[in-house]
């Protein structure tokens, strides 16, 4: 099942690793659905209670930020955005956390207990994730089946309902790189990687039999998939290729986050955050 | 007597808006639907937030294992159970049985008219295309409905249908009709495009030329 990843360089041969089931953390009383990182601070977007809170590596939740509307994947981001506090418009010019507002259509953006609104001259339909990358912003939006994306200079559409490479179908997360933007294509059972002028340029996992790709994380050298239905994450290389698909105490899962040799996977139903490491593989 | 003309009055405002309250509860209506197709968070909130439509809607459920869907509504509006089936199907979701508790005490439903006696019982496997446990529960319940069907059991693996019915009143063409209807191809019948868009996204098997 697992493909192994080897890495070769000029002094010396880094050994092939795998990820491996570490722990299963309880998360009392919380639903989560996105994972943002801050540091080694974990915040979760708890749909069910429509809050963000910020847990410990127990699950114990150290701070709670309540009054948000279905807040969905959160993302920690730092650029020149126009925000307002409903009276006032200003420039955000510092590190924040973005908060889809799934319910409420609208992007909240938290720093230091103060709370904004990302301005947006297009109207949304249940905004489900956003990335933040330098100036550039995209968000997933989920009942108009596509990304709306501002690439530092102008907001354009990337895809419109379908099932061909292109097309989306309620879209649920979404990356942005240095070239290119991932999307999950929830519905329409992938992953999908677009250019930075909306062209479409590969499917990802679209023969995996996947049921409900919710979320989405691309690290420099993965792609990483939860297939939310049948409680797996699946872990592709740069080319797309499948590496590795990782199942143990997964359940549907609706994020991932990758910090180094750490992976977390939000397991929504049961309330759980799953701890993966990535270890050499053993050669006996 | 200052102090006992404060306390009276804070208890007389109490009292009255407990009433207040009383008249709130026994002036809405209880909505209770179970949908097909909340497969997920985004499902759930999606029709929880089509629904806030409905100005004025409170106390809204969902329970996305069962597909459980609960709210209350102001009786003066008269929400009407049509309504709340169209807004289900127009979220995207399939509406299955539907109860209305009126704040009179009346009680609507959605049940379907009763069926004739089975006798003889034969059974048949049918294949029917299909993708999950959302589309079992909607193959199940669109043919354990039919008039003469006695059991009917989905497989989601082997993709057959084992039913059981009395050839007197129904026939393998008429149930095959019956899983057309709610966007599920057979061998012999094909549902339309119009009833397979229908289907839930997750629902969206891959179909035979």
């Amino acid at each position: 099942m697992a493909a192994a990843t080897i890495v070769s360089c000029k002094e010396k041969n880094i050994a092939p690793q795998e990820w491996h089931f570490e722990k299963n953390i309880p998360l009392d009383g919380i639903n989560p659905i996105g994972i943002a990182m801050d540091g080694n601070d974990i915040f979760l977007s708890d749909g069910d209670h429509n809050r963000v809170v910020k847990i410990n590596e127990d699950g114990n939740i150290l701070s709670e930020m309540p009054g948000f509307e279905r807040p969905m994947h959160i993302e920690f981001g730092e650029a020149d955005f126009e925000i307002t506090d409903k009276v006032t418009t200003s420039l955000l010019k510092e590190r924040a956390l973005f908060i889809p507002e799934y319910g409420r259509d609208s992007i909240a953006v938290m720093r230091d207990n103060k709370l904004d609104y990302l301005v947006l001259q297009d109207s949304l339909d249940a905004p489900a994730a956003i990335s933040v990358y330098n100036n550039e912003i995209a968000i997933a939006d989920f009942y108009s089946n596509r990304i709306l994306y501002y690439n530092n200079n102008q907001w354009i559409n990337i895809g419109t309902e379908g099932k061909e490479l292109g097309q989306l179908y309620y879209p649920t997360d979404v990356q942005i790189m240095e070239n290119y933007i991932y999307v999950a294509d929830a519905y329409n059972h992938r992953a999908q990687v677009f250019d930075k002028t909306g062209k479409a340029i590969a499917l990802i996992g679209a023969d995996q039999k996947i049921n409900a790709a919710t979320g989405i994380f691309v690290s420099e050298n993965e792609i990483y998939l939860t297939d939310f239905e049948n409680g797996r994450i699946l872990i592709f290389d740069m080319n797309y290729k499948l590496k590795q698909i990782i199942d143990t105490e997964i359940d549907k899962p609706t994020d991932i986050f990758v910090q180094g040799k750490v992976m977390y996977i939000t397991n929504y139903r049961k309330g759980q955050l799953i701890k993966y490491i990535l270890k050499d593989i053993d050669h006996e | 007597m200052k102090y006992l003309t404060i306390i009276l009055s804070i208890i007389m405002s109490l009292l009255t808006l407990s009433q207040v309250d009383a008249q709130s509860d026994n002036s809405r209506d209880q909505f209770e639907v179970q949908v097909d197709g909340l497969g997920c968070p985004f499902c759930a909130y999606g029709l929880e937030k089509k629904f806030k439509e409905f100005k004025g809607i409170k106390d809204i459920a969902i329970d996305i294992e069962t597909g459980d869907f609960s709210f209350s509504y102001p009786a003066a509006k008269e929400l009407t159970m049509e309504a709340v089936i169209a807004q289900v199907v127009k979220a995207g979701y399939t509406p299955n049985e539907a109860k209305i508790t009126r704040a009179n005490g009346n009680i609507e439903t959605n049940e379907e008219v009763k069926k004739d006696a089975i006798n003889n019982v034969t059974t048949s496997s049918i294949y029917v295309n299909g993708m999950c446990g959302m589309c079992k529960a909607r193959i199940e319940k669109a043919t354990s409905s039919l008039n003469g069907v006695a059991s009917s059991v989905w497989d989601v693996e082997t993709k057959l249908l084992t039913i059981s019915y009395d050839q007197q009143l129904i026939d393998e063409k008429k149930i095959e009709k019956a899983v057309a209807g709610v966007g599920h191809d057979t061998n012999g019948t094909r549902a339309t495009d119009a009833s397979y868009d229908n289907l839930h996204a997750c629902c969206k098997y891959e179909r035979a030329n």
